[in-house]
């Protein structure tokens, strides 16, 4: 078994070495065949890391402990669902799945590639295949899953607790594939600064893939937060963790990229600063790649560490110098062909929500790495944490909401004051009317929040003002009814109306962290069985523990039975877990989810006596929206790819 | 099986000092006032022992003993800034959540502001800038000859493509 799969990635090794090669020379010399043949050897890499994906997940199926990372990260007891986690619940292996994750991404790019783009297409895939090769290297010599060892364990470790959890299926593989898809974009723009072939020609697929990184991630971010709101006990589902950060910085250089090559495309401007967006994307990606394989700072993600931090380091020092060096190289040819008319316009509102979600990736990384550079200077280890994050980004992030409400408004161009006066009167107006209603209403007093709501109901209203309009001109103009009419406008201009659902999304989400940050109570109690406790509207009555005994774990449950006023609600039950070979208590909370508000308790200790035991209890107001939220961005995002229907050319 | 029962039996112990403190907890709750004090030194103060874990969020042993320091020190009628100075005393700097705005620290808080400033100033330079250039001076650099090569070799070089991907497919 460990044989088969060294040999596997051998064989990825000498192709991927081939198909650069081919790649490189068959660009050069214009030399078709030579570009073809890079191409499938290409595809032959795919498939040999996917041998050797299927072959760590058969040995870790039977079970052969005689490779020391199945041994290290399964056991006989775990069940067999919980494989697939274990895949990637340790570095060799989440970097076996990172190479194949990418090699998949860049077969499927390089077979979609229009032919139109000529030499853009072997460029892409020699840039491409060198990143392959950078992860194949590593695999190989410091990190190979299939190393054997001659002194086999009746038993494995098992996996972490924690990581048992349906959020584990997902998260962490849409966030490394998240991560690792900026390479497509990236090394599209490379193909044409290496070329010198710089026009608008990568911009369809460019924005395509950047699109695909972008929801990888999205979705990514939104499953580790559901995760650490269930699992972690506090009620909380985001602590600006360096590794957290370090997904979601990228996940900020990629929105301002999807939404600045939308400016490319209709208008031709931006072409210089699109490529430098696409290569910041990647060196955010690329450090957070480091961060996450043994960073030089602590936090709850540290599964997948290990020693190769310098090599990490290393790839990011050298492709950023690359790709920033060829970039300064190429800069007289990158410029627009258009300007500007007038300050007033969408390009504008383009420029300023790009520096938004810039800064709030600088100021995160600068967050990140402060605490490195004042161990270095002063000697003193702090912590950089929550407040300084909320209150640095916090403002930024209003005021990006708020560009959501005003940038899709405004004409591409120019425009005049009167006229922004005019387009902006009814929405402004109804955001007023809705803010001092709802403020009323709840008796809203803070500040902060009433600006939350203000910026978010004003980036609804003008949504719904397009569609609304867009809607009826529709209806008047083909005489369908106002539902088909809504159906022929989104699918009209898909990346703009795909665009706004997601916007729809990004209010939902933000609808929620208000509600849950600034509305949420809390308690600690002890309880006896047959206790009950109020907060809020609630009663809570502890009604009993259930214990059941599996060979890994013991579990028990505790139910409780939920009132609110005179209405009996049914009970719920925290659980939780004792998992004797990690010494260690996973709690999972009982969570009774409203779209107005999530009862949340979790049980954390027993006392002796069986009959007592302690719990949290929080009410956090409309965390429901936040999970509400991922649906629509997959949706929004899906609308926005989708092909366009082709043309008919004469 | 035995092995495990220790290991059970270690959790067991382990837990049990927590429990009996979160008791004492819960019996003498805070009055409201002070305990919208308390939950915000929790937020602004980490558990040492947690990697980045605040005092709120955190679980563990230590986090609740030191959140019934403070419940204790808040009763006394110690100020937040009091407390927090008692924590950083005992702990070190790095039991704050986010640096002071003292001295060197400073520099974390003074450098977003100045950035976002040069960054808006940037923006307007690069409007203008674009606004600037004419459209007319556009046109006379889309129609230069040299141009027009580019695009007539790259568009020869498409139909020498279409033609060679032909001859292949014979």
């Amino acid at each position: 078994m460990a044989n088969l799969g060294t040999s596997t990635l051998l064989i990825a090794l000498l192709l991927n070495v081939y198909c650069i090669s081919m790649a490189f020379f068959g660009a050069k010399k214009d030399l078709r065949s030579a570009v073809l043949s890079a191409r499938n050897a290409n595809y032959l890499v795919t498939f040999s890391l996917l041998i050797a994906v299927c072959v760590l997940v058969a040995a870790f199926l039977q079970h052969d402990f005689s490779i020391i990372y199945v041994a290290e990260h399964s056991n006989l007891a775990m069940p067999r669902i919980y494989t697939w986690v274990a895949f990637y619940a340790g570095n060799e292996g989440s970097l076996l799945f990172v190479a194949f994750a990418l090699s998949l991404m860049s077969s499927i790019s390089l077979s979609m590639i229009p032919r139109r783009v000529g030499v853009l297409s072997p460029y892409t895939n020699g840039v491409i295949s060198v990143i392959i090769l950078f992860f194949i290297v590593v695999l190989i010599s410091l990190a190979n899953p299939f190393s054997a060892q001659d002194l086999i364990p009746v038993d494995g470790k098992g996996i972490n607790p924690l990581l048992t959890h349906p959020g584990m299926f997902i998260h962490p593989p849409m966030i490394m594939t998240g991560l690792i898809s900026i390479s497509v974009p990236f090394s599209l723009a490379m193909a044409g600064l290496i070329s010198g072939q710089i026009n608008d020609d990568w911009v369809d697929i460019g924005r395509v893939w950047g699109l695909v990184a972008w929801v990888l991630l999205a979705i990514g971010l939104l499953l580790g937060s559901w995760w650490a709101y269930t699992i972690l006990g506090w009620g909380g589902y985001w602590a600006w963790d360096p590794v957290e950060n370090a997904a979601f910085m990228p996940w900020l250089g990629l929105t301002a990229f999807i939404h600045s090559i939308m400016v490319q495309k209709r208008r031709g401007m931006f072409r210089m600063w699109n490529i430098a967006l696409i290569n910041i994307s990647f060196a955010l990606g690329a450090f957070g790649i480091f961060i996450n394989r043994g960073g030089p700072v602590p936090s709850v993600h540290s599964f997948g560490a290990s020693t190769l931090g310098w090599v990490f380091l290393l790839f990011l020092a050298v492709s950023t110098i690359i790709s920033f060096g060829l970039f300064f190289y190429r800069m007289s040819l990158l410029k627009g062909s258009t300007s500007l008319e007038s300050a007033l316009s969408r390009e504008t509102a383009f420029l300023v929500n790009n520096l938004f979600l810039l800064a709030i990736a600088f100021f995160t990384l600068w967050g990140v790495v402060f605490p490195i550079i004042s161990e270095i200077t002063t000697g003193e280890t702090i912590t950089v944490g929550e407040p300084y994050y909320n209150q640095v980004n916090g403002p930024l992030m209003l005021g990006l909401i708020c560009l959501m409400g005003i940038g899709p408004l405004l004409p591409w161009r120019k425009s005049n004051l009167s006229q922004v006066n005019r387009i902006l009167i009814v929405p402004l107006v109804s955001t007023t009317i809705v803010v001092i209603a709802i403020s009323l209403l709840f008796q809203i007093t803070k500040p902060i929040v009433i600006i939350g709501i203000a910026v978010s109901t004003l980036a609804a209203i003008s949504v719904f003002q397009e569609w609304i309009r867009g809607t009826k001109a529709r209806q008047s103009s083909t005489g369908r009814n106002y539902l088909l009419a809504f159906c022929d406008l989104i699918l009209a201009n898909r990346p703009r109306y795909g665009g706004y659902i997601v916007h729809i999304a990004i209010i939902m989400l933000a609808f929620g962290i208000l509600g849950s940050s600034f509305y949420n109570s809390e308690k600690d109690v002890f309880l006896a069985i047959g206790e009950s406790t109020e907060i809020e509207d609630y009663s809570i009555e502890f009604t009993g523990i259930r214990t059941e005994i599996f060979p890994d774990r013991t579990e028990r449950i505790a139910d409780l039975k939920i009132t609110k006023g005179d209405n009996e609600l049914g009970s719920i039950g925290a659980w939780q877990g004792i998992y004797p070979s990690f010494s260690m208590l996973s709690t999972r909370a009982a969570i009774r989810s409203t779209p107005i508000e999530d009862l949340y308790v979790i049980f954390s200790e027993t006392q002796p006596d069986g009959k007592t035991a302690a719990f949290r209890i929080l009410v956090n107001p409309l965390v429901w929206w936040m999970w509400l939220s991922g649906p629509f961005v997959i949706l929004g995002t899906i609308v926005a790819l989708w092909p366009a229907r082709k043309r008919t050319i004469i | 099986m035995s092995k495990k029962l220790i290991a059970l039996s270690i959790v067991l112990m382990l837990t049990l000092p927590v429990a009996t403190t979160a008791y004492a907890i819960a019996e003498t709750e805070l009055p409201s006032d002070l305990k919208l004090r308390s939950v915000e030194l929790h937020k602004n103060i980490m558990c040492p022992k947690c990697s980045g874990q605040t005092l709120h969020q955190s679980n563990s042993p230590i986090a609740s003993s030191m959140r019934e320091v403070i419940r204790e020190e808040l009763l006394k009628g110690k100020s937040n800034d009091q407390i927090i100075n008692l924590m950083v005393n005992a702990y070190g700097k790095e039991v704050l959540a986010s640096p002071p705005m003292k001295g060197f620290f400073a520099l974390i808080w003074i450098l977003p502001p100045i950035a976002l400033i040069l960054g808006l100033g940037a923006i307007t330079f690069v409007v203008r800038r674009l606004r600037h250039s004419r459209p007319e001076a556009e046109l006379e650099r889309l129609v230069q000859p040299q141009k027009m090569k580019l695009k007539i070799r790259k568009s020869l070089s498409m139909i020498d493509q279409e033609l060679g991907e032909n001859f292949d497919i014979k």
